[in-house]
């Protein structure tokens, strides 16, 4: 027995007082709701150039929030990133991020892809155009995303879940820009051009598009960049019988998100933060996202990568990205009333 | 001499259910003594409680001159150092005997234990065994070795429940003896619970008869079958029949038997109405007597016959007779009297009425079901 | 009158100090430590009563019905799935002879190590209209699609065969466990009673193992409830997609909790109804007569059947799915082997480790507490310890951080008031918040078993102890554990795999740089990246597998042990 105490003590004290502590001062503490891969290489970057280490904990953004809500002005975090607009809005409204006034960051990020106030800052833009089976569409039939409701869709329209928040922030946007009920009528219109129930991810609404289930999918762009660039032949296959275009350009633009930056109120290493904030939207991070991940950047003097120029320039929508997370739960309401799954 | 368990007032409830109820007795060092009564008497939880499993709800336990239970306060039952040994033996099944048997031994060395434990073992008539499994033992082996088990600590108390109940006849028969002979020789104070009273007598140098909870008489086998104190206990114990009589004026009694002297525990008043208890060995057959009887019923046991005798009015006796007086039912037969001690009963002392179940029916203890409840 | 022997005096002698059996220290050393580890539940349970504004009439309206319906089919078609493949298994492999018998006895174990979202991704990949073998099927055809039907496996259907394929071996590790401690003669008893042995097997087999498979069947009907990444991921609405779309899109966190909470007592009823319908029935041995188990010789077509039932669930639940699992770790993968891909290995296998070791020990405590001083507070308390498991791993993970960081807050704030500095978060965001968390999560499991195990041990057992001076720690020791061991191993083994595959708590509540293979297998897949999951995916199953071979034959030797 006492055989067995021991090897359940050593390493739960271990556990204790070993790893948990880990973070010192000076350096910079992150919550992410980016996935590791897709930030820790820039993380590295950043510790190599400046000294400065900064400490990694991932997770879901709203657990990520209610995780820095609860800690409180204890809390070690100094940076909270997310994935879309909406999170950083509500963790604004939540009170837990401060402003930071940095000319380097205002200049840099435009207006609308950062808080009026300077709470959060967009690193990345993820654009949420429509994509189509290359020969089975004339891109001239294609204009709008209002337009996907229209009739002659019927049964040809793949996309994901409602619990997705692209899905979420693209009806946001809508509601932003039509209202509530033009966008209701809408949301029904779709759901019923659906070619399936939703279900999988961006990629397998692509994949499903290409295999001939749907002729329209709609995606995040990185999605298809990934699958272009894949080891996987089926998937690099699939992704090479879709084509892109890019909608509402005539008004308002395609819908974008971002994923992007905010400086904790409980801050304590405020400001190496606000170094390591200068430093994601610093050119050669900013060439990172695309190429890495094919999100294009925010700064709009850096080139996206070499996939995403092929599909040439396109106006974006400027609303401010805030409104998404006001609208959000709106949108999710609207989507659960017109039955999209 | 010193008392080695006092039982005084103890009373076991469960809820609002009183299963024991102001019971009190008490066995001196080295006795065997047996709680014996119908299933659901409260014996064994009479039993649990001297261990100290069960509360006391009152009264006081003494173990060896200590208070070890009254109300509110109920010493833990492995700081009794009392032995029991359980119904299903309740050996451990991953252990060997000779780890089984020294599981209760402390404070002593490897050697000491093993010493113990073979110095047992012998006791027993189980050398040997030592390395094997209970599952690889006979039923007898296990009683054993359950027994030698509980004895092994020199407990201050050996609390026997129901041991020889799952086991056969024959065997159950032979070990009752041997366990007797065992304890004496170790001079172990001891308390057997059982139902069978052939258990009982040849086991226990006192027995107590529970009934509902109640001790009704504390005596030797033999006060009890020939004097038994109340209607439960002459109805429990043994077999006889009960002879409706009347008090008269010079205290005899007057019965479809003649008239004769009667023991009471509380002497009745004139004219009242008596049952008077006759034990089949109170009535002998005598073909010389001119006293008979027609027989209505006879159950061969081997060495003798039990006969149903049907008196003039209807009520009935039972008559032990060897069995080479064979004799049909509807025959008549002599018999005579010899009754040492008249017992008697006022009628209305007569208990409840389910006792009347062992009144002619010869009771088999045997039969109760082997599945206890806890 | 007896002579004092030297044994007398080397005798501890008993203090001669009485110990009330009313109220004791068991008491309340049980019931404040399962309290403990209910506070997650009642912090869930707490917002009940929150006002949560309009959300409620919202859902009542238009989704409700959608999640509590698929929610309920989804659980029955699970409880059907993983009673058919483990009970019909666990009999097999314990009762019958067949070719391949003892291999089966533990792979049949092996899908335990698969995360449920990942064999839901490997089998989407596979089966759905763009995987390899609905392309082959219509190059030989020349079919398009809508040209034939095909078993849509992103379905409800599709979601409680993934389940009940990683599952089922809840229910068959118990039962089998049962089936084994079975004492033949009761199957004698009912085969000479005129029971045919199938007849004998429903009537005397199956309901004498009745605890067991209902503890194994709630244990995969809770963590049914509690899944999330599959549902999500095949576009089945259930109440727990449902608070996570109430929690995240609604943005609201009470609503969410609320129907945590709706989703608990709905449990809690369940459970009270299993145990109101057994009642007073006891399950353990009434005999000590154990027979050597004789297994049924299988004729050749019987053996080939059986066979096939083993294999189909093998394969089906492990052999498909890691093989999908190594074809992409082989052919497409990106991810490589380095330095930090051990570090995930270590730290899984610690947490891991540290918490099935612990899980263990409370369950036995837990246990033997109820067991030995089972008065009301004792068993609502520990049942309300045990309740976490249907809760989804999120959920629970914000009822541990809600009070974890109240206190260290309230503590800091004294400190500060008192001493003038911070102490800071104590507890939140350690190794030991997140260990707390598991704890709550999967001590069902491994209470689940150990009770089991431990309801089989007859009373007077402890009894027979208690008599010959045995304290409870000494009865724990020296009696159950070595009796209990089968039971011990599987409930260390269910947790361990458990947390193993754990990922929501795991991922809020983590120290900083702090990552396990779950999490790294997670990352990658919720990106849409398979194939680059796949190495921690299978390693995952890979460090599972060790601990379920060990297992197999620890229990394997105990019985032999036992029988020889």
């Amino acid at each position: 027995m006492s055989i067995y105490v021991k090897l359940i003590l050593v390493p739960l004290l271990l556990c204790l007082f070993g790893p948990a502590h880990a973070s010192a001062a000076g350096e910079v503490n992150l919550y992410s709701a980016r996935k590791e891969n897709l930030i820790k290489p820039l993380l590295d970057r950043f510790t190599e150039e400046t000294g400065i280490a900064v400490n990694l904990v991932t997770g879901k953004a709203d657990t990520l929030l209610q995780r820095l809500q609860r800690e409180g002005r204890n809390s070690p975090a100094d940076l909270l990133i997310t994935t879309d607009a909406g999170r950083l809005h509500r963790a604004k409204t939540a009170g837990v991020t401060q402003a930071v006034s940095s000319e380097t960051l205002n200049s840099l990020v435009p207006a609308n892809f950062r808080d009026p106030k300077g709470h959060w800052f967009g690193l990345s833009l993820r654009a949420r155009p429509i994509l189509y089976v290359e020969g089975k569409i004339d891109p001239a039939e294609l204009s709008t995303y209002e337009a996907l409701s229209d009739a002659k869709w019927r049964g040809r329209i793949c996309i994901r879940s409602s619990n997705n928040i692209y899905n979420q922030s693209l009806v946001a946007s809508m509601i932003a820009a039509n209202g509530k009920q033009a966008t209701t009528q809408w949301a029904a219109g779709l759901v019923k051009n659906f070619a399936r129930p939703p279900k999988g991810g961006d990629r397998d609404q692509i994949k499903a598009a290409a295999a001939g289930i749907c002729d329209i999918a709609i995606a995040n762009t990185y999605y298809l960049v990934g699958m272009l660039t894949s080891k996987d032949e089926t998937q690099r296959q699939a992704a090479e019988k879709m084509a892109l275009f890019w909608p509402n350009q005539a008004e308002r633009g395609v819908h974008v998100n971002i994923s992007g930056v905010a400086l904790t109120r409980s801050a304590k290493n405020r400001e190496q933060a606000i170094r390591l904030l200068e430093f994601l939207v610093s050119k050669p991070s900013q060439a990172w996202y695309a190429e890495t991940n094919g999100e294009y950047p925010v700064r709009r003097d850096v080139a996206a990568g070499e996939i995403l120029n092929t599909w040439g320039a396109f106006k974006l929508d400027s609303l401010n990205l805030g409104k998404l997370g006001e609208n959000n739960p709106e949108a999710v309401r609207l989507m659960d009333r017109v039955g999209w799954k | 001499m010193r008392n080695q368990l006092e039982v005084k007032h103890a009373s076991v409830k469960y809820g609002s259910q009183t299963v024991v109820d102001d019971v009190s007795f008490e066995l001196e060092s080295g006795a065997i003594g047996c709680l014996l009564g119908p299933s659901g008497c409260g014996k064994t939880s009479l039993l649990r409680a001297i261990a100290g499993f069960e509360p006391l709800a009152e009264g006081e336990i003494l173990l060896h001159g200590r208070s070890v239970s009254y109300p509110g306060r109920t010493m833990a039952p492995e700081k009794r150092r009392v032995g029991m040994v359980f119904q299903d033996f309740a050996l451990y099944p991953h252990l060997t005997v000779e780890k089984n048997i020294a599981f209760g031994l402390r404070g002593l060395s490897g050697k000491q234990q093993s010493e113990r434990v073979r110095e047992l073992l012998g006791l027993v008539g189980l050398s040997g065994l030592d390395k094997k499994y209970p599952h690889q033992l006979s039923g007898g082996q296990q009683q054993r070795v359950a027994l030698v088990r509980a004895m092994a600590p020199r407990p201050e108390i050996l609390l026997l429940d129901e041991p020889f109940s799952g086991l056969d006849v024959e065997l159950r028969e032979q070990l009752t003896r041997e366990v007797r002979t065992i304890l004496k020789r170790e001079g172990v104070t001891a308390i057997l619970v059982t139902h069978d009273q052939q258990e009982a007598f040849s086991l226990a140098d006192s027995i107590g008869v529970l009934g509902k909870g109640r001790l009704h008489q504390w005596d030797s086998g033999y006060s009890l079958y020939h004097q038994p104190r109340d209607r439960f206990v002459a109805d429990f114990i043994g077999q006889g029949a009960m002879i409706p009589g009347r008090v008269l004026r010079d205290g005899q009694i007057d019965s479809s038997l003649g008239r004769m002297k009667g023991n009471f525990v509380d002497q009745p008043g004139e004219g009242e109405a008596v049952e008077l208890l006759f034990r089949p060995d109170d009535i002998v057959h005598d073909d010389g007597s001119e006293f008979t009887l027609e027989i209505v019923d006879k159950v061969f046991q081997g060495a003798e016959y039990l006969y149903t005798l049907a008196l003039a009015d209807g009520n009935r006796l039972l008559c032990l007779v060897q069995s080479h007086h064979d004799h049909a039912i509807g025959e008549k037969i002599g018999v005579r009297l010899h009754v040492d001690h008249v017992v008697a009963f006022p009628v209305e002392m007569s208990p409840q009425m389910d006792a009347k179940y062992f009144k002619i029916g010869q009771f088999n203890g045997r039969q109760e079901p082997a599945v206890r409840k806890y | 009158m007896r002579d004092a022997v030297s044994l007398r005096s080397a005798r501890r002698k008993p203090r001669h100090t009485l110990l009330s059996t009313g109220v004791n220290a068991w008491h309340f050393a049980v019931a404040l430590l399962a309290l403990l580890l209910a506070v997650p539940v009642f912090v869930v349970l707490g917002h009940l009563f929150e006002p949560s504004g309009e959300v409620w009439r919202h859902l009542v309206d238009t989704v409700l019905q959608d999640y509590v319906i698929n929610s309920l089919l989804l659980m029955i078609g699970v409880a059907i799935g993983v009673l058919l493949v483990g009970v019909s298994t666990a009999w097999l492999t314990s009762m019958c002879h067949f070719p391949g018998r003892s291999l089966f006895e533990w792979a049949l174990l092996l899908p335990m190590a698969i995360p449920a979202y990942i064999i839901a991704y490997t089998y989407t990949g596979l089966f759905d209209f763009t995987g390899p073998f609905q392309t082959l099927l219509r190059e030989w055809t020349g079919w398009g699609y809508g040209d034939y039907w095909f078993p849509e496996i992103r379905s409800l259907e599709g979601a409680a065969l993934m389940l009940s394929l990683v599952l089922y071996p809840y229910v068959y590790l118990l039962s089998r466990a049962a089936f084994l401690s079975q004492s033949i003669c009761v199957l004698d008893v009912s085969r000479t009673l005129g029971n045919g042995p199938w007849r004998s097997f429903f009537f005397v087999a199956l309901p004498l193992a009745r605890p067991a498979i209902v503890a194994g069947l709630s244990l995969a009907l809770m963590e049914t409830l509690a899944d999330y990444g599959t549902v999500q991921y095949f576009g089945v609405s259930t109440f727990t997609t449902g608070i996570f779309r109430t929690w995240y899109g609604l943005n609201n966190a009470t609503a969410a909790a609320q129907l945590s909470a709706l989703l608990l007592l709905v449990v809690f009823a369940l459970i009270m109804l299993e145990k109101g319908s057994r009642r007073q029935a006891r399950y353990h041995h009434t005999t000590q007569r154990h027979q050597v188990l004789t297994r049924f010789q299988l004729t050749r077509k019987q053996g080939l059947m059986a066979f096939l039932i083993c294999f189909g669930a093998l394969f089906f639940g492990f052999l498909l799915p890691a093989g999908q699992l190594l074809w992409w770790a082989f052919t497409t993968a990106e991810e490589s082997l380095d330095g930090r891909f051990l570090s995930l290995i270590s730290h899984s296998l610690l947490l891991a480790g540290t918490a099935s070791g612990l899980a263990l020990l409370l369950a036995l405590f837990f246990s033997y507490g109820k067991r030995r001083h089972g008065n009301w507070l004792v068993l609502a308390a520990v049942r309300m310890a045990g309740m976490g498991y249907a809760i989804p791993g999120t959920v629970i993970a914000v009822g541990v951080i809600i009070p974890f960081a109240a206190f260290d807050n309230a503590l800091d704030a004294w400190v500060r008031e008192r001493f003038g500095w911070s102490s800071g978060l104590l507890l939140s965001g350690t190794l030991a918040a997140l260990l707390f968390a598991y704890l709550v999560r999967f001590l069902a499991v491994s209470l689940q078993t150990v009770d089991a195990g431990l309801g089989k041990i007859r009373p007077t057992l402890d009894e027979v102890a208690r008599s010959l001076g045995s304290r409870s720690g000494e009865i724990v020791r020296k009696v159950h554990i070595p009796m209990l061991k089968g039971s011990l191993m599987t409930a260390l083994l269910l947790v361990f795999v458990d947390v193993l595959k754990e990922l929501p708590a795991t991922l809020i509540l983590r120290p900083f740089n702090y990552n396990t293979l779950a999490v790294r297998a997670y990352e990658l897949a919720s990106d849409e990246r398979l194939a680059d999951a796949s190495y921690a995916a299978l390693t995952i199953v890979i460090v599972g597998i060790l601990p379920v071979i060990l297992l197999s034959r620890s229990i394997t030797r105990s019985r032999h042990a036992q029988s020889t």
